[in-house]
């Protein structure tokens, strides 16, 4: 009886565990894609070579306005400022502040600015900003 | 042992509700998840770059599904701007946490980052002929005219109740290959079914059945046949069936995966 238990809570067990999994482990990844557009950064001052030249910002100053967050960031090494316009979306689970340390990381297409281990913007370049597009698809006649 | 039991049931009824409404995330994507997602589009677009197609079948590795010996998730229509030279895809896609699905267009790097299961892409390059029929179809009203909303991931492919990305696109195939225009979905169906084509089959026990029931809004059985549900086999549309049936039927298309390493 004692066996007969165990080998009843072990199946319970992995029905728990078996019966979501199929969901995800069937046919998944066709769910609704991060739009990576919206949330991409828009310089409105200052220069990328700023995101180029130096692998630590530092937040000046952050401002709230509307869906946006518009942050400054100062290099670490020297006084240049960048004024970005970022996705309220994207930054407020990043908790940013006055003080917070950004690192910056430059690749083929853009700089992924980095709070801690979110990232709370990608800043494209002209390549990247040819690899990013999300829209509905509108009906053709 | 009671402990035991009494702990395995409040687990059984408590933890499908920790994955409801957790299909997929609406959170910021990792920033590892981003480079690598942004540094495979770039890499297919160079590859893509160094072809003369204008249209590709490609798919990406969404999830693991490894256990039905399966690779690749979801698939989708990339095709080369004509103006600009940038390569777009139209593809299909379930909402978040939802039942029902929408036609995207996008970009490239928006196609790897959705936190892939592993960063890869599989192409498939058709023939000049059959991507010249195929940019006809995109152009048409036919991708909205084949579109189903109810989505299934498990969708059964002869039956227009539900219908998944791979679906859709194998049913535009089909309006393609067929050059058949105001074709329905159970007409492209048809179509597909005489013409050979070989759906995958998944397995899924009763119990992961029960709890997808219960708990996931975009998994759906009651389109599939009672022998299916009786014997637990069930055929879906994957994008192996499909590059396989496009393969048979044109065998001048070429085939290349590109991986981050």
């Amino acid at each position: 009886m004692r066996g007969k238990s165990v080998a009843m809570a072990v199946g319970l067990m992995w029905c728990v565990l078996a019966g979501p999994a199929i969901a995800d482990n069937t046919t998944g990844g066709s769910q609704g894609s991060t739009d990576f557009s919206a949330a991409s950064a828009r310089i409105v001052n200052g220069s990328s070579e700023v995101l180029a030249g130096s692998g630590n910002l530092v937040v000046s100053s952050v401002e709230i306005a509307g869906d946006s967050v518009v942050v400054v960031l100062r290099s670490a090494s020297d006084a240049a400022q960048v004024t970005l316009n970022l996705s309220s979306e994207v930054v407020g689970g990043a908790s940013l502040a006055v003080g917070t340390l950004i690192q910056t990381v430059a690749d083929s297409t853009g700089y992924l600015l980095t709070a801690g281990s979110a990232a709370i913007a990608y800043v494209p370049n002209e390549v990247g900003r040819s690899l990013l597009y999300h829209a509905r698809h509108k009906e053709r006649d | 042992m009671r402990r035991i039991l009494v702990g395995a049931l409040l687990l059984l009824l408590l933890t499908p509700f920790a994955y409801a409404g957790q299909t997929c995330s609406t959170r910021a994507p990792a920033p590892e998840s981003v480079r690598k997602g942004l540094a495979l589009a770039f890499k297919t677009r160079n590859a893509l770059g160094k072809t003369d197609a204008r249209l590709v079948l490609i798919g990406r590795v969404g999830a693991d599904l490894s256990a039905q010996g399966l690779r690749y998730s979801h698939m989708g229509f990339a095709w080369r701007g004509t103006l600009d030279g940038r390569w777009q895809i139209m593809h299909l896609l379930n909402h978040c946490g939802r039942a029902d699905s929408d036609l995207f267009d996008e970009g490239l790097g928006n196609f790897f980052l959705d936190d892939p299961f592993a960063y890869e892409s599989i192409v498939e390059v058709p023939s000049p002929g059959l991507q010249e029929k195929l940019l006809h179809v995109l152009a048409s009203p036919e991708p909205d005219l084949l579109h189903t909303a109810s989505y299934s991931m498990i969708a059964y492919p002869y039956s227009a109740r539900y219908q998944n990305s791979n679906q859709w696109v194998l049913e535009l195939i089909a309006a393609g290959i067929a050059n058949a225009r105001g074709m329905s979905r159970t007409d492209a169906q048809r179509w597909l079914r005489d013409s050979g084509y070989v759906p995958s089959r998944v397995r899924i026990s009763p119990m992961q059945r029960l709890g997808a029931t219960l708990f996931r809004a975009n998994v759906r059985f009651d389109d599939h046949i009672p022998e299916e549900l009786a014997s637990g086999r069930y055929q879906i549309v994957s994008v192996e069936s499909v590059i396989d049936f496009v393969s048979r039927l044109d065998p001048a298309t070429r085939r290349f995966v590109i991986t981050l390493d």
